[in-house]
């Protein structure tokens, strides 16, 4: 008999199980169910999602339309500078003097719309027939006012609102005494980057 | 915890991606410097020849004497006149530096006496001429120095007071010769 009630109530508990089972099965159903629905009504709708990008374009340099040039200079037993101006003024000194021809060096630039940038200079002497000859005191400029920039070192401007700017070079140069006339060449290595 | 250092690690590899996009657009270009040491310009005009009016007739009036570059007295003006003997000649400078380089020659005035009692008589209007032709010296006479070497005929006006006592007159005139 006691086991005849235990399997009794062994039996109700069971199907009472079975019961809450069910329901739980059907309430996640319907919440499943929900979702879909939800889901299928959103579908049901458009909006337009804005997509955005923006191309960051490199920059470049063009140093090849006017080289520094510091004209036709006469040395002499003293030793003496040159010192050209980004704005091309020319004054000689020591025993060196100054002729004619000198025009400041000018780098274009294109990159981004008023974007700012970093410039930096490497210069070598200017090789001849004679003893080297070194630019010293290097002055820039650049078109969009952020200068003049002394010297060498990084330097910071800004593209203008179409993406250009111009750097304008000059320098001081110094002349030996009884310098070998002739011909003589160097570079400025222009290197421009964004920050 | 697993996610955490998934995140982190994304964030890192982003970040040197970053980094990498950005060192990509340092670009450089050279610009080239140039100077040009030309030959010193110098010029001679004591080893040449000395400027000479010749002999003059002062008269009574005076006047002015035109020595051409050429060296030959084109005019006699006023009162002068030849006094014969000594013919007149143009003064020369050489000039030496850098080929086909140009140069302008100024000359000012000046004047030349007897270092006595003769009232010193002026010289102005100085011509000078390379080859290619006359020109004036005061605002400056351009010419090429051609093959780095020219030689320069100047000729010059000589004003004779009048009554001007009889002696030999010299002097001299600075010639300036600068590259242009």
């Amino acid at each position: 008999m006691a086991e005849l009630m235990i399997s009794q109530k062994t039996g109700r508990a069971k199907s009472a199980l079975r019961t809450a089972a069910t329901l739980v099965l059907i309430s996640l159903s319907t919440f499943v169910m929900s979702l879909i629905s939800l889901s299928i009504y959103a579908n049901a709708s458009t909006d337009p999602l804005p997509i955005e990008a923006q191309i960051t374009g490199a920059m470049s340099i063009d140093c090849s339309g006017q080289e520094v040039n510091f004209g036709a200079i006469v040395a002499s037993g003293v030793a003496g500078t040159i010192t050209l101006d980004t704005s091309g003024a020319v004054a000689d000194g020591g025993g060196a003097t100054y002729v004619s021809g000198a025009v400041p060096g000018v780098c274009v630039l294109q990159g981004n719309v008023s974007a700012p940038y970093e410039v930096d200079y490497v210069v070598s002497p200017l090789t001849g027939p004679g003893v080297d000859m070194t630019l010293i005191n290097l002055a820039s400029n650049n078109a969009n006012g952020d200068g003049p920039f002394a010297g060498l070192g990084t330097h910071n401007a800004s593209l203008d609102a179409v993406g250009a700017d111009a750097l304008v070079f000059g320098g001081t140069l110094n002349v030996g005494a009884n310098q070998t006339a002739g011909l003589y060449s160097g570079t400025i290595d222009v290197t421009v980057d964004y920050p | 915890m697993k996610m955490n250092k998934f995140l982190m690690m994304s964030a890192v590899a982003l970040t040197v991606t970053g980094i990498g996009i950005t060192q990509s657009y340092a670009v450089d270009d050279d610009l080239t410097i140039n100077a040009e040491v030309i030959a010193t310009l110098q010029i001679d005009c004591t080893t040449t020849q000395v400027m000479h009016f010749g002999e003059i007739d002062p008269g009574l009036a005076g006047g002015t004497i035109v020595l051409a570059t050429d060296g030959t007295i084109t005019t006699y003006g006023g009162d002068t006149g030849f006094g014969g003997g000594t013919a007149p000649q143009q003064g020369q400078c050489d000039l030496t530096g850098e080929a086909n380089r140009a140069f302008v020659v100024t000359i000012g005035a000046t004047t030349i006496d007897d270092a006595g009692a003769g009232v010193a008589m002026a010289v102005n209007n100085f011509q000078v001429d390379d080859g290619t032709g006359a020109g004036p010296a005061v605002a400056g006479y351009v010419a090429n120095l051609v093959g780095g070497s020219v030689t320069l005929d100047i000729g010059a006006d000589l004003v004779v007071n009048a009554t001007q006592l009889a002696g030999s007159y010299t002097g001299t005139v600075n010639v300036d010769a600068v590259y242009q």
